[in-house]
């Protein structure tokens, strides 16, 4: 007697962490499958159930192991497997080499040729085989479905990776230790001479952290805000720079609400201040705007310190001075990632001497509107 | 030994229009769909109904404790198994209560295979009425049945558990 079924896993190859020992637990599984087939095939056969369990086994175990062998030979995706007409053709292909090798391998176990039976009555084949190919095919499609749900949670995994690691490096660039600890030298020498003027840097310090931990965590918030922590940011400064530091922050009201993500400027507005204003001897002029042309957003932050050439010359010289290229990529990454091309950021040198740097975005409603 | 052959050729028509069916709603599934929050639940609660059923009444003979058990185990392994197979893949909740959910090749294996396990149980206690009173054969069909029915569960619930992850229409962030 023959008749009887298969199943057909996979691993995907590109997922297994131990081979060995996820090999040994899919083979558990393709004969705990196995044996359900059985049970429910012996079921019409009658006759032996334990017959029809090794045939079961057999078939079942070498279109497993045919596909294992044919997945090994062809290019495969992140699931694990092949694509379009060679995934059809693994299947078939294994569906029909690992049914003569099972067919065979039990055949010898019990003395038998099912192929003589075969050849006098060819309508038995069609219906040995019938019910292998179809729980070939849903045997195969539970484990492709697997390996596809395998290579998501991957995907997910490293995304979410990025995504922290992002974080981290944003959360680094902002609270910069240098920075950090210039103004609680400054606000140490303030408490003593200015106490109401430390109270207010205090202020603006205490606004500016908050800020800067906030926005790690939320996707964007008010024009408004992110002008007022600027201001935050550019108050520290001036406690430091006094009088070398010039600052114009300027938002019209209409724009005040439009949302941006968190502390997009405030990499423009440090560079400004680290790479063109401080370096500088003399006093310095910084502009952060906002303003709308047509359906853009334009933001600019503009200085008039040594300009990019002397910037890029300076870090020649002293490969030692930090360069801004982690800032502004962050700028260009964080834009690209909302607005895909629609954003531009552009940094260039003014014709009146300094930098200019300016981020173009499509201009959206804010969500209440 | 009846050749598996004889029967399907004896098998009435109605059965396959049945598979017809199955096949065709499969088949739409195979692409993107919107799915009302009613009919989520209402196909594996059929199914598993119905599966649950059919189990006790095709094996009356072998005691519905050991069939009910076997069903419970099947519906289990069944339930559990969507923790790697995480069905569906792409699936979201929509502002009116109803979801999206990708197209997969998921719906139309598991619509064959619970015809395919109906099919073989029915056919088997047509041919073989003594099967009914035969424990090794209830417990084969009702862990079968369950396991359908398990999956179909399962994948219901994750649907349904997009509503809570559902968020304002917010765009991506890097952060």
């Amino acid at each position: 007697m023959t008749v009887v079924t298969a199943s057909t896993p996979a691993t995907p190859t590109n997922a297994a962490p131990a081979g060995g020992a996820r090999l040994l637990a899919v083979s558990g599984q393709v004969m705990a499958l196995n044996l359900l087939i059985a049970g429910l095939i012996s079921m019409i056969n009658g006759g032996r159930f334990v017959n029809t369990l090794v045939y079961s086994q057999c078939i079942g175990l070498s279109i497993w192991g045919s596909i294992q062998i044919g997945r090994r030979r062809m290019p495969i995706g992140p699931n694990g497997w092949p694509a379009s007409w060679r995934l059809v053709a693994l299947v078939a292909g294994g569906c029909a080499l690992g049914y003569v090798v099972g067919v065979t391998i039990a055949d010898a176990i019990f003395g038998h040729s099912s192929w003589r039976d075969y050849l006098r009555q060819p309508r038995h084949l069609l219906g040995d085989l019938g019910p292998t190919v179809v729980f070939c095919a849903l045997v195969s499609g539970l484990y492709y479905l697997r390996g596809q749900a395998r290579a998501d949670r991957a995907r997910v995994a490293a995304a979410t990776h990025e995504a922290t690691l992002a974080r981290l490096d944003l959360l680094q660039s902002q609270l910069e230790p240098h920075m950090l600890f210039n103004t609680l030298a400054n606000l140490r020498a303030l408490i003593a001479a200015d106490p109401a003027r430390a109270q207010e840097m205090l202020d603006h310090l205490i606004a500016f952290l908050r800020a800067t931990l906030a926005a790690s965590r939320q996707p964007e918030h008010p024009l408004a805000a992110e002008f007022a922590r600027i201001g935050d940011y550019l108050a520290l400064m001036q406690v430091r720079m006094g009088e070398r530091l010039r600052a114009h922050v300027t938002l019209a009201p209409e724009l005040a609400a439009l949302p941006v993500p968190p502390l997009l400027l405030q990499p423009l507005v440090e560079n400004a201040i680290k790479h063109g204003l401080e370096p500088q001897r003399g006093p310095g002029e910084l502009r952060v705007e906002a303003m709308r042309d047509g359906e853009t957003l334009v933001l600019r932050v503009a200085d008039s310190g040594r300009g990019l050439e002397a910037a890029a010359a300076a870090r020649d010289h002293d490969p030692g001075e930090p360069g801004s290229g982690f800032g502004l990529a962050q700028v260009r990454e964080r834009l690209h990632t909302l607005h895909g091309d629609a954003a531009r950021f552009t940094l260039r040198p003014r014709p009146e001497g300094g930098t200019l740097a300016e981020i173009r975005l499509p201009l959206r409603q804010p969500p209440s509107a | 030994m009846t050749p598996l052959l004889a029967i399907v050729s004896h098998t009435p028509t109605a059965v396959w229009i049945v598979l017809a069916v199955l096949v065709r709603m499969g088949l739409r599934q195979t692409r993107t769909q919107t799915m009302s929050a009613a009919r989520v639940w209402i196909v594996p609660v059929l199914v598993g109904a119905a599966s649950l059923a059919g189990a006790l009444r095709g094996f009356a003979g072998a005691g519905e404790l050991l069939t009910a058990s076997c069903w419970a185990v099947g519906a289990a392994l069944g339930f559990a198994s969507n923790r790697s197979l995480d069905l569906p893949r792409r699936v979201s909740a929509n502002a009116d209560g109803s979801f999206t959910i990708g197209g997969s090749i998921a719906p139309l294996l598991l619509f064959v295979g619970v015809f395919a396990v109906r099919y073989v149980v029915n056919v088997a206690l047509a041919i073989q009425p003594s099967l009914a009173a035969d424990p090794g054969a209830a417990a084969a069909a009702a862990i079968a049945y369950g396991f359908t029915a398990g999956l179909l569960a399962a994948r219901s619930r994750k649907i349904w558990s997009t509503r809570r992850a559902r968020r304002p229409a917010a765009h991506l962030s890097p952060q």
